[in-house]
């Protein structure tokens, strides 16, 4: 019976350890200490990035994003021209520099043309952080920040940890599938793109965004407070200690719900797409290209898969689980122009545009 | 995060699942390491194992990845053949470890090398718990009986007279199902 024991555990299949799931949980942990972490985290995410780099998978980016994203200089002007000349610029070249490594230059001209521009600081000894910009449709929204590192104890610290507040309970909002997103660097060198440079930025000076894909069941009329924590396994504590900000979350986009003709509903507005159900065929699987943006004046363009913009996509929670629920976001690398799309086609549904909301 | 979110976000988003997925996970993988080649490897070889075996999970997720539902299953599977391997090169005396000549398809159905395979997996089920749990300890990650006792918060012999008596019981289950 040992021997046969010992031949079963070697041939082990990933499918059979799914069966022992309790045991294989309930094994622990070691002790790592936050050196080791940091080393093979390191080198996790360079071979990662080396291999994602050979295999080419995100070519593509930068062209897809200047052809399908970037605001057209028509827009920005109309923009300009409709709000009277209300310019809250950047008031560091740092901060647009950082917003510009994030959303492209037309976006941040877009941002400062629309007075979305927010400048808000927040500093301790450690950091300072800066609140660059908030876009909201109202029932999502993602918030951009600059993170200065100012001492050496920060810039041993990777991404922080965060909590947003509903000021008028006090209690913690729980959203599944927020997430912090970085900016992926593409490299001057070649057209390449390597991954893991981000993961290098992280100890220096960067901007993230911080992704709130509520879906209409937060009340996103008034100020939320997000805190910044220390992470988890960070080295050195304290860093962000004091380091929040009462964001006001209300609708400055316009957005639009989607209707396929089978009734199912989408929001679509600048910054994404989002449902209450997967529009996929099959759960949790994005197919390449099946994603197609259908402009006004009658063209098509494919979105060619997650890695070039999608920050998040599928289902989060578990339906087994309480409060877990099919949720679909899709978050844009840049803003779209709003006004130059009817709607869009997945998986050869067409989802086109019924009423708009307009921002506040 | 949870497996399943994890896995969303290891074939939507790669570069951060995978971030999250080593943050999360790191423990869990240096643990089976640990237990399966201190004494043989410098802790220096074990990062580098642990650091592969991530790697060898993003390749597999890449390929398999609507068919995966554990993250730690699939980790603890791949971690394990990966320590094998590495004991195996050492007693060929190679100069040096070398942690890229391992099968990719980590996930293909494993060869039927016993028989009745099926059953001997549900007698191990039927065994219930901490039995299954002290049988995959000792037998899947190679854990000696007093380190099982000590994570478990039980005496060794009592671990020791719980995997004898569990031998007994599936050899039966076994025999009966014959």
């Amino acid at each position: 019976m040992d021997k046969m024991l010992e031949k079963l555990m070697n041939g082990l299949s990933p499918s059979e350890a799914e069966g022992f799931a309790d045991s294989f949980g309930a094994f622990g942990g070691a002790e790592v200490s936050p050196d080791e972490q940091s080393r093979i985290l390191s080198s996790v995410m360079r071979k990662a990035g080396a291999e994602m780099k050979e295999n080419n998978t995100v070519k593509k980016k930068r062209k897809y994003s200047k052809r399908f994203f970037g605001f057209a200089a028509a827009a920005v002007l109309f923009a300009v021209g409709t709000i009277g000349m209300v310019t809250y610029a950047y008031t560091q070249f740092f901060h647009r520099q950082e917003v510009e490594r994030f959303f492209g230059e037309q976006t941040t001209d877009y941002l400062e043309s629309r007075g979305l521009a927010i400048n808000e600081v927040r500093e301790n000894e450690h950091v300072r952080m800066t609140l660059d910009a908030v876009l909201s449709d109202g029932y999502n929204a993602y918030m951009l920040f600059t993170l200065e590192k100012l001492d050496y104890m920060a810039r041993a610290t990777s991404t922080p940890d965060y909590r947003y507040i509903d000021m008028e309970t006090g209690k913690e909002i729980n959203l599944h599938g927020a997430g912090l997103s970085l900016r992926y660097e593409e490299s001057d060198s070649d057209d390449g793109y390597y991954s893991h440079e981000t993961y290098f930025r992280e100890h220096e000076n960067y901007s993230f965004r911080l992704e709130f894909p509520a879906h209409g069941e937060i009340d996103l009329t008034g100020p939320l407070k997000v805190v910044f924590k220390d992470n988890y396994d960070q080295e050195y504590k304290g860093i962000f200690d004091g380091i929040e900000f009462e964001v006001d979350m209300s609708r400055n986009i316009d957005c639009a719900i989607l209707r396929s003709d089978e009734g199912i509903e989408l929001l679509f507005s600048s910054i994404g797409i989002f449902g209450d159900r997967l529009p996929y065929s099959k759960y949790g699987i994005y197919e390449r290209g099946s994603i197609v943006m259908l402009k006004a004046d009658g063209t098509r363009e494919r979105l060619e898969g997650p890695e070039y913009l999608l920050s998040y996509v599928g289902r989060y929670g578990d339906p087994d689980y309480a409060g877990g629920e099919e949720r679909f976001s899709l978050f844009f690398d840049e803003l779209c122009n709003f006004d130059d799309y009817i709607g869009a086609e997945i998986e050869g549904v067409p989802y086109l545009k019924t009423i708009t909301y307009k921002a506040n | 995060m949870t497996d399943k979110e994890l896995l969303d976000m290891l074939i939507h988003d790669p570069v951060r699942g995978l971030e999250h997925t080593v943050r999360q996970y790191t423990p869990y993988v240096m643990k089976i390491a640990r237990v399966k080649l201190s004494g043989f490897c410098q802790s220096e070889d074990i990062e580098e194992l642990v650091s592969d075996v991530f790697m060898q999970l993003y390749r597999t997720v890449a390929r398999y990845g609507d068919n995966t539902r554990s993250v730690k299953a699939l980790l603890a599977v791949i971690a394990r053949r990966k320590c094998a391997d590495a004991c195996e090169r050492l007693q060929r005396q190679k100069e040096r470890i070398s942690l890229d000549e391992l099968p990719e398809d980590i996930a293909a159905e494993p060869e039927q090398d016993i028989p009745d395979r099926e059953r001997l997996i549900a007698a191990l089920h039927a065994l219930g718990q901490p039995d299954e749990q002290i049988f995959i300890r000792k037998y899947f990650f190679g854990q000696k009986s007093g380190d099982i006792a000590a994570d478990l918060g039980m005496k060794t012999n009592t671990v020791d007279k719980r995997i004898s008596r569990g031998l007994k019981k599936l050899k039966e289950i076994m025999e009966e199902d014959k």
